[in-house]
């Protein structure tokens, strides 16, 4: 199978507010206690505008408007759910991300690879995120498998 | 870092980030409303044995969130992590402990590369990553 043809295809841009009810369910979900996360009046303090985000919170952000798996069914590859394994995550971070902020995600699907003489398929989706005022904060990467 | 700041630490050094858990079914029903992942077969045990599932078992992206937590608690500032990726090497299931050895793999006094390894009371890995740190 050639996979040239899908890659360099990218999902049209979906933007997300950064909510602060839904941020504090994913703080006590994780256990979070750090300041920085979970004390607006702290980092208020500091000069931020409120709690930031925790290392992982744009893969949560960006599930709401970007579903886990489009940046496939956008490039026309066939999905099995039932076939079809979360198998890495990565995040680069350059700016901090505020509760409040609005944030724009864009996917891209960067690379197709097999492993196991064909039997596993890597999908490599790398989502640019910028902010409100236009500044790139970082980025996601997102690797799906599938198994044949 | 609380224990070895990042300009202390030093190629091969081990450090030990903690424990998270152990995980309940609260959790993961928490994580799933605070993350967008509503995948059933992390928070309904019927959905979970329809789809071939003993018991619900662990969003992937809990333990990755879990694992940033024990990075970020032992830095100065959550900004000092630059860049965080893991690998889903196994399920992690209900009542899982979860702990880190770090392993400094590069460092030059103002940044540091950490391979890192979570895994539970068995000793079996779950997650296998890296972070980059910098001041």
């Amino acid at each position: 199978m050639s996979f040239e043809k899908f890659i360099g295809r990218s999902v049209d841009p979906r933007t997300a507010p950064v909510e602060r009810g839904m941020l504090r369910l994913f703080t006590t979900a994780v256990g979070e206690t750090n300041r920085y996360f979970t004390d607006d009046a702290w980092m208020k303090s500091q000069g931020y505008p409120g709690v930031m985000v925790p290392s992982t919170y744009l893969q949560a952000v960006k599930l709401g408007v970007l579903p886990a798996l489009e940046f496939m069914l956008m490039a026309g590859v066939e999905v099995d759910i039932g076939k079809t394994f979360h198998a890495e995550e990565r995040f680069i971070y350059r700016k901090k991300v505020f509760a409040g902020d609005t944030l724009t995600f864009v996917e891209t699907l960067t690379d197709i690879y097999q492993k196991k003489n064909g039997e596993l398929t890597f999908y490599v989706g790398d989502t640019a995120v910028t902010n409100q005022h236009g500044d790139d904060v970082g980025e996601v990467r997102c690797v799906t498998v599938v198994v044949k | 870092m609380s224990m070895s700041k990042i300009q202390d630490l030093t190629v091969g050094q081990m450090i030990d980030l903690g424990s998270a858990g152990p995980i309940t079914r609260a959790m993961l029903a928490f994580y799933a409303g605070g993350s967008n992942d509503h995948t059933k077969v992390h928070i309904d045990i019927d959905a979970a044995r329809e789809a071939g599932f003993e018991d619900v078992f662990v969003q992937g992206m809990f333990s990755m969130a879990l694992l940033g937590r024990l990075i970020t608690d032992r830095l100065d500032d959550p900004t000092q992590l630059r860049a965080f990726e893991a690998r889903m090497v196994a399920k992690a299931h209900i009542g899982d402990v979860l702990a880190c050895e770090a392993r400094v793999t590069a460092a030059d006094g103002r940044s540091a590369e950490l391979a890192l390894s979570f895994r539970n009371a068995a000793g079996e890995e779950k997650l296998r990553g890296q972070a980059s740190l910098a001041i």
